[in-house]
């Protein structure tokens, strides 16, 4: 998806928080610039000319490029959480929820390949906060699918940022991270190949690949083991 | 007698890392460091590359790959700055070398273990209990290797990819049997392969790498059971 142009910035803009639309631009300039340039090359002037916003906005949100990668992956997980939660919550059962939430996510790989690069490959680059957040990330995503799993109940909704510093971690279901785990690998082999276009002819067969995972936790004895 | 560990630009030993024993330097009749010895290049070589191998791991689960520096691993490793440049052009160099080293040696002990299997699930079974075991044994290479791997750049995760891809391609034939087909079933053994590689991720992550093991059964129970249900083997 191409950076809209948006309103424009002076440099005297006041420095403060980014708006939605911003952190949008700011998403999208952060993937396209590592993938034209790859992390090393990438810098935050870059970033700034990129995403039509002088480079004294993003002083608020980081002052070097491990800042604003990680800056636009939380928001790139927030967006794919959001549509996989909106995929799911159409399925009647946990396997169909499952398989709508798994489609909304290969085909955010497909359409999006730059920001799925950004998501599944780049963000290690930046050394071990980066890999920390890669591992808050794949516990997120886990308890979303286990959330799903249970027959239809009302689904808890996932707290903000805030209320997830004040809360003691939970941790996912062993076979919740295996899903992930599985769905990570493979998305992210072909992204990084360059081949992620494949991902949404391959998803009936990554399906029955993940089958037996799926009725596990599915089964309304197994409590996600 | 001192049994050394190879020639210094011989192939990785089978097993070297999770059960290499003492390693040339902690004989008593090598002074190596201090004084004159007698030991050929080649050797003297070889036992500085342990050394350095040994440091980078040790820094790098330590410390995290970015922060393991190249006045870091020479410190742990007790050898000169030129020593370091004369083995390895840089850090990442050092780290890929230490990365091949631990994948070579889990590959063969996997590979050896999945041969002792008389059916696709007990040589699945086996090879999740040597993957499990080689990670439990050597905490360090853990972290280095499963964890820090990912922050070490774009060659050591190409490293770590062809790793995952060895592993997937073991299992593959073992995988299609289960699901009741003679055709190997590669997507599915990618698949089993992540979601083992994201729960070990996530223990060595919380320091739990002892408890690996256990993860073995675990794992059995969810992901083989059902497919074994009605297959002969």
């Amino acid at each position: 998806m191409p950076v809209t142009a948006g309103k424009q910035f002076t440099s005297e803009r006041d420095i403060g928080p980014l708006d939605a639309t911003e952190r949008e631009r700011l998403r999208y300039a952060v993937a396209a610039v590592v993938a034209e340039h790859g992390y090393e090359g990438a810098t935050v002037s870059r970033v700034a000319e990129r995403a039509g916003l002088p480079p004294a906005a993003l002083d608020a949100l980081s002052a070097d490029m491990a800042g604003c990668l990680l800056a636009a992956y939380d928001d790139a997980v927030d967006h794919i959480l959001s549509l996989i939660a909106g995929a799911s919550s159409a399925g009647g059962t946990p396997q169909e929820r499952f398989r709508l939430g798994l489609g909304a996510f290969l085909r955010f790989c497909v359409y999006e390949p730059e920001l799925a690069h950004m998501c599944l490959v780049d963000v290690n680059a930046a050394g071990s906060p980066s890999l920390a957040r890669r591992s808050d990330a794949i516990k997120r995503i886990a308890r979303l699918i286990e959330s799903e799993a249970p027959a239809r109940g009302p689904r808890p909704a996932e707290p903000d940022e805030a209320a997830r510093a004040d809360m003691p971690e939970r941790q996912p279901t062993l076979v919740a991270v295996m899903l992930v785990g599985a769905v990570h690998h493979l998305a992210g082999t072909r992204v990084a190949a360059g081949q992620a276009g494949q991902l949404t002819q391959l998803a009936p067969e990554i399906e029955r690949a993940l089958a037996p995972l799926v009725e596990t936790i599915a089964a309304p004895s197994s409590g996600g083991r | 007698m001192i049994a050394t560990a190879g020639g210094a630009q011989g192939p990785v030993e089978a097993g070297r890392w999770p059960s290499r024993g003492p390693r040339l330097w902690e004989h008593p009749d090598v002074r190596l460091f201090a004084g004159r010895h007698r030991l050929p290049r080649s050797v003297v070589e070889r036992i500085q590359r342990d050394r350095l191998i040994d440091a980078m791991i040790a820094v790098a689960a330590r410390l995290g790959y970015q922060d393991a520096s190249v006045e870091k691993v020479i410190t742990e490793a007790g050898v000169s700055r030129r020593t370091f440049y004369d083995l390895y052009s840089d850090r990442e160099e050092c780290f890929l070398a230490a990365y091949g080293d631990v994948a070579s040696s889990l590959l063969v002990l996997t590979y050896d273990a999945h041969r002792q299997g008389s059916s696709p699930r007990e040589r699945i079974e086996r090879t999740l209990a040597a993957f499990f075991g080689f990670w439990a044994d050597e905490p360090d290479a853990a972290r280095a290797c499963m964890v820090e791997v990912l922050a070490a750049g774009p060659a050591a995760r190409a490293k770590r990819a062809r790793a995952l891809e060895a592993l997937a391609t073991l299992i593959e034939a073992d995988l299609g049997r289960l699901r009741g087909s003679d055709a190997p079933a590669p997507l599915a053994a990618l698949a089993f392969v992540g979601a083992v590689h994201e729960l070990t991720y996530m223990r060595i992550d919380r320091g739990e790498t002892a408890d690996l093991p256990a993860l073995a059964r675990q794992i059995v129970a969810c992901e083989l059971t059902p497919l074994s249900a009605g297959v002969s083997e």
